[in-house]
Formats: structure tokens, C-alpha cells, sequence
């Protein structure tokens, strides 16, 4: 037996998007149905990452007959100080049984989706060189108000062995 | 929009000591240096440190060195639990190993060292509530370019309602 590796997560940063609110529906997809959501901009915000979003990207996501939806983003942000970082990420979100399944199929929305997501940030920016080099996670809420609020709380995961 | 970060939840899944063979060393692949491993076994934990499991043989963890110095980092495993069911722990993630200007030394084998890993890991299960699981996993390879052990501790994490 073993002790688990230490590890400590430290918090980068949030943001929020804006997301075009005509969503594409595709129903039926090999994967249940397939959503895509467009980001029409947002705002990004904290400790490592001040800036805002592009109005670049969506989620592609899919949705599994079983409530699980995988979430598929690809964005850009443009800090305050000019530099230019790519942000993909997946991750899943649970929306419920199969009859939330079906209500979500015709936009009927939970009143919140509640995202576990891993993300891949890539920058030529040296000042956000770590960026680079850092395994980052994070955990995320959509509300389906109008507008949809979507907003993310985004972490580095460190090994301390 | 609420400064206030959201409540989150994050708690040990499973861990497992990986058994590897390292056959596929690619010093010149278009995209880095690759470093392929086929998984020999090994064995499944609970954080008591209790075996729930094993590993099946036959799966892959593999490494491209890319020329920032930067691991890509994919695979994909299975577990088999004591109870019959299967877990298969497919996952992609990132280990930051060098300089740039060291990809070189350990394309020619002349630097090399443990390497702290980094994955994604969107299980799958035939027990249903893995399934609505995602996961994160923190892990070591006892060495970047022939390993025989790889260690993860595999969390599930969420956001919490509000």
C-alpha cells in the first residue's frame, strides 16, 4: 500500500460567457442529440487571468439518452494586457433521467447545469508561459435565464510529491 | 454576475499502480518525442488503501514530448473491480518535463526523470453511477522515457447546486 500523492489546486481564475441564445438543436445524433451553443463574448476575471472572451467558439456538446451531456468548448480570451490565450475544454454535465433527456431535447432546461470540466490553455505570451505547462480543471454553472448565465471557477492541479 | 466562486466537491474515486512495458521510444515524430507503454497489470485501490480491483493487461499509457517541453499524455485502461464490474478509464492530460532546448538530450537518452502526470478522465462503467462521473487524476511515472510504474489517484469532482 501506498499514501495518495499530495496534491494542491490553486485558483486561476473565473469567467463568464455570453452565449448566443438560438441554439442549435440536432435530434437525433449518434449520440443522443447533439447542442451547439455560439459564445457571443464574456468577461474573465482573477488572480492570474483578467480579460474577456472573444466572441469566438462554442460548446459542442452531446447529449447521452442517459442525462449525461459532454461538454466541448473551444474559445479564445484576450487579456487586459494584450495577450492572446486558446481555451478548449471538456468535461460533463449531469441533466438528469431519460425524460429530462427528452425535455431538454425540446429546450426545456433544468433550472442549472453543473459542469466538471479538464481545460487545455495554450498561449504564445511568455508572461502566460505557465499556462503552457499547468494541468488546470474547473467546475462550472449554467443558468438558463435570459439571458443563459454561464460561469466558471477555473484551478491548477499541482503535485506536491 | 456574482464574484463569488461556486461550491465544488472533489473525492478519491479509485487509485491504481500501473505495471508498463516500455517498447515504443520515437525520437523524431513529427510532432516530439513519443514514448509508448502497453500496460503489463496491476492492481486497484480505494484510499484506505483497500484492493477493489486489478488492471487489465493490454491496455496503453503513452507520452509525445512536445517542443515546448510539455508531455502530452494519452491512454486508456481498464479496471476490473472484485465485484465483476469493469471501469474503463480512458483519459488525455499534460506533465511539464524540460526547457526547450533540452528536448534534444532526451530525444538522444541523455535526460530523463520521474514525471509528475496530469489527466482527464471521463469514465465509463458498467455500474451506472460511474458513468455520471467525471474525473481528474493525479499521478507519477517512476521514469519519462522508460517507465515501469505509473501511480494515479483518480477524483471525481463537481460543481454543487446553488
Amino acid at each position: 500500500m501506498r499514501e495518495l500523492i499530495p496534491f494542491e489546486s490553486e485558483y486561476l481564475f473565473s469567467y463568464a460567457a455570453d452565449v448566443d441564445p438560438d441554439f442549435e438543436m440536432y435530434d437525433p445524433s449518434a449520440h443522443g442529440f447533439r447542442l451547439n451553443g455560439y459564445i457571443v463574448g464574456g468577461k474573465v476575471w482573477g488572480p492570474k487571468v483578467n480579460g474577456r472572451l472573444r466572441a469566438v467558439g462554442a460548446d459542442w456538446c452531446t447529449g447521452n439518452p442517459n442525462g449525461i451531456q459532454n461538454v466541448n468548448v473551444r474559445t479564445t480570451i484576450l487579456t487586459d494586457d494584450g495577450a492572446k490565450i486558446y481555451m478548449t475544454y471538456v468535461g460533463r454535465n449531469d441533466i438528469g433521467d431519460h425524460e429530462a433527456f427528452e425535455k431538454y431535447k425540446k429546450f426545456v432546461f433544468p433550472e442549472q447545469v453543473r459542469n466538471a470540466i479538464c481545460f487545455h490553455l495554450e498561449t504564445d505570451d511568455p508572461r502566460y508561459e505557465w499556462a503552457n505547462r499547468t494541468f488546470i480543471y474547473g467546475f462550472g454553472m449554467a443558468k438558463f435565464t435570459d439571458p443563459v448565465v454561464v460561469r466558471y471557477d477555473v484551478y491548477a492541479l499541482k503535485s506536491t510529491l | 454576475m456574482s464574484e463569488q466562486l461556486n461550491i465544488t466537491r472533489v473525492d478519491h474515486l479509485f487509485s491504481a499502480d500501473v505495471e508498463l512495458e516500455s517498447w515504443g521510444f520515437y525520437p523524431n515524430v513529427s510532432a516530439g518525442v513519443r514514448v509508448n507503454n502497453i500496460i503489463k497489470g496491476g492492481e486497484v485501490f480505494d484510499k484506505e488503501g483497500n484492493v477493489v480491483g486489478e488492471v487489465v493487461p493490454g491496455g496503453e499509457m503513452n507520452q509525445l514530448l512536445r517542443f515546448n517541453g510539455v508531455f502530452d499524455l494519452e491512454g486508456r485502461l481498464t479496471f476490473k473491480l472484485s465485484d465483476g464490474n469493469l471501469v474503463y478509464v480512458p483519459y488525455e492530460g499534460r506533465a511539464d518535463f524540460c526547457k526547450p532546448e533540452e528536448l534534444d538530450a532526451f530525444a538522444k537518452g541523455e535526460l530523463t526523470a520521474p514525471l509528475n502526470i496530469y489527466m482527464a478522465v471521463p469514465v465509463e462503467s458498467t455500474k451506472d453511477e460511474i458513468n455520471r462521473m467525471y474525473a481528474f487524476a493525479v499521478g507519477r511515472l517512476d521514469d519519462a522515457k522508460a517507465p515501469t510504474k505509473a501511480m494515479l489517484d483518480i477524483y471525481e469532482f463537481e460543481c454543487m447546486p446553488i
